[in-house]
């Protein structure tokens, strides 16, 4: 069996894992209440703002309900460092494919599926809401090539921060930092265009915001489209996919394969 | 079930009665947990440390909507940014009351039923709830109280005055009966893991504590009666904040203790029905 054969057989037993194990998807469900809470936040302090309408912010984070629910960085970042922990990498690095990939399969899946009911409750939320999405073909274009290049990136950026398990064990409360980061720059707090200054400019910049954000205020018209966000992300991507293979054997020369 | 035991002390002392099983051997023990774990806490003082560190970087996150959205916000509804400010003070006591007593009991919970330990301590003596869901303590979390108040007494400085004096006492009550239910809501949301064996109750008690991140009556009128009525979780922050400030009746911190206390009863009636239904397991 050739690698691309297994890795294809493994994401379709995984889906139907997913499928079988509904509760979970359900219980998944839950991870939205995040952006609905901004969005009633910002619903409130956008109107005053003159920069963006409340209708738009809802627009906003009814995309970055879309893009958060593909966001797999808990399970890359936490499940790389458990399978450290415990030794179970081990066993990984024996498949016919890259460990890193290993961790991928059984959360995506299970975003994929998540996708099904989301795509309902977002209809749902555009009529209920007044959302207000400002959409041509050329933006839905740079939307979707922005949600594919997006996912990438950030996959790859996950990874790099999850090899650093290699180095500070399995403390979770360092590993999650990350997190604190990547609500501030990837766009969940605030759109990039109410932070102060440089902030706003860091996020714009940052492979996160492309991956969150930068679709929202894409699609509710706060940004125009241009082609430097997904060749930015395309700079982005080889840079990180580089940085990887850099630092992927040094990393694993830590490992000492003892789990508890 | 209470019952006496005499018993003699090693160094052949005269024989002393302990009375086993009542509540008040059960608040023993659950303290002689704490003390355990507090002391191997000082044993392990880099936990503290980083755990600290950890938390001190944490609230600047959790703020950080509040501080970007006060520059827009004006007076709306009210809710300045000194007011959203102590509002995520209530919400980060919040975050320390889970990461100190729900955490690692519900953890611990789900770890007893799948390796079969929870056989074992269900046959000690004492209340079992009590026992199982606040018998350790997560120490290396405890200084978020610390930075929960101090984050409060900014937000005062800032321009969240009290209503009066009686309006602290209410809060002081409601913030006490608000940390009790959220410990029952973090118990009941792992309670189907006692039948189920495997249930990540933590998503629920993380959806509930991030919905407690904005005030209640910001959310549209529908999730607003929704979050009011049938899934009352405006009493956790918002009805706290909403005391503090003196915008609520004077009977609302009665009300807080009265759902409180309700909540308590659904939970000891719901933990002894699924303890009927537990098997034995052992993974």
């Amino acid at each position: 069996m050739t690698r691309a054969a297994s890795l294809v057989a493994w994401l379709r037993l995984e889906s139907r894992a997913a499928f079988m194990y509904r509760a979970k998807l359900m219980i998944g469900l839950f991870g939205w209440v995040v952006p609905l809470a901004f969005m009633a936040l910002w619903n409130l302090a956008a109107d005053g703002s003159g920069i963006m309408s409340a209708n738009q912010t809802s627009a906003y984070y009814l995309v970055i309900l879309l893009t958060t629910n593909l966001f797999l960085g808990g399970e890359i970042i936490f499940g790389f460092a458990s399978r450290v922990y415990t030794g179970e990498l081990s066993g990984l690095m024996l498949m016919p494919f890259p460990s890193l990939l290993a961790i991928l399969p059984a959360p995506l899946m299970q975003a994929l599926i998540r996708c099904a009911p989301l795509t309902v409750a977002l209809g749902l939320l555009t009529w209920a809401l007044d959302a207000d999405f400002q959409i041509s073909v050329f933006t839905a274009l740079i939307a979707v090539l922005l949600g594919f290049f997006g996912w990438i990136a950030s996959v790859l950026f996950c990874y790099l921060y999850a090899l650093t398990a290699l180095w500070i064990g399995k403390s979770e409360g360092i590993l999650g930092l990350f997190f604190g980061f990547w609500w501030v720059l990837s766009g969940l707090v605030a759109p990039s265009v109410f932070m102060p200054g440089w902030l706003g400019w860091v996020m714009r910049l940052s492979p996160l915001w492309l991956a969150v954000g930068g679709m929202g205020e894409l699609l509710s018209g706060v940004v125009t489209p241009s082609w430097w966000m997904p060749v930015s992300l395309g700079v982005w991507i080889a840079g990180l996919a580089a940085l990887l293979r850099w630092a992927w054997p040094r990393a694993m020369r830590r490992f000492e394969a003892i789990g508890i | 079930m209470s019952m006496i035991v005499t018993t003699r002390h090693p160094n052949d002392d005269p024989a002393i009665q302990i009375r086993v099983g009542g509540l008040f051997h059960t608040f023993r023990t659950v303290r002689a947990g704490w003390i355990l774990d507090l002391k191997s806490a000082t044993a392990f003082r880099g936990d503290l440390v980083i755990g600290t560190l950890v938390s001190m970087f944490w609230v600047i996150f959790a703020i950080a909507p509040v501080l970007v959205a006060g520059y827009y916000l004006g007076e709306g509804a009210g809710w300045t940014q000194a007011r959203l400010l102590f509002l995520q003070a209530i919400w980060y006591w919040m975050d320390a009351v889970n990461w100190v007593f729900c955490v690692r009991n519900t953890n611990g919970l789900a770890t007893d039923i799948r390796n079969g330990r929870l056989d074992g301590r269900l046959l000690l003596p004492g209340d079992s709830l009590l026992r199982v869901m606040l018998g350790q303590l997560g120490v290396q979390d405890l200084p978020k109280f610390l930075i929960a108040i101090g984050l409060a007494a900014y937000a005062i400085q800032a321009g969240a005055f009290p209503g009066g004096v009686w309006h602290i006492i209410g809060f002081v009550v409601c913030l006490i009966a608000a940390s009790v239910m959220f410990w029952a809501i973090a118990v009941l949301s792992f309670l189907p893991a006692i039948t189920l064996f495997k249930f990540e109750g933590d998503v629920i008690v993380n959806a509930i504590h991030n919905l407690n991140r904005v005030p209640a009556d910001l959310y549209t009128p529908w999730l607003h009666a929704l979050f009011s009525t049938a899934l009352p979780i405006v009493l956790i922050t918002t009805v706290p904040s909403r005391v503090f400030f003196g915008w609520s009746p004077w009977w609302m911190p009665i009300v807080c203790v009265i759902a409180a206390f309700v909540l308590l009863v659904v939970l000891r009636y719901l933990w002894a029905r699924q303890l009927r239904h537990y098997v034995g397991f052992q993974n």
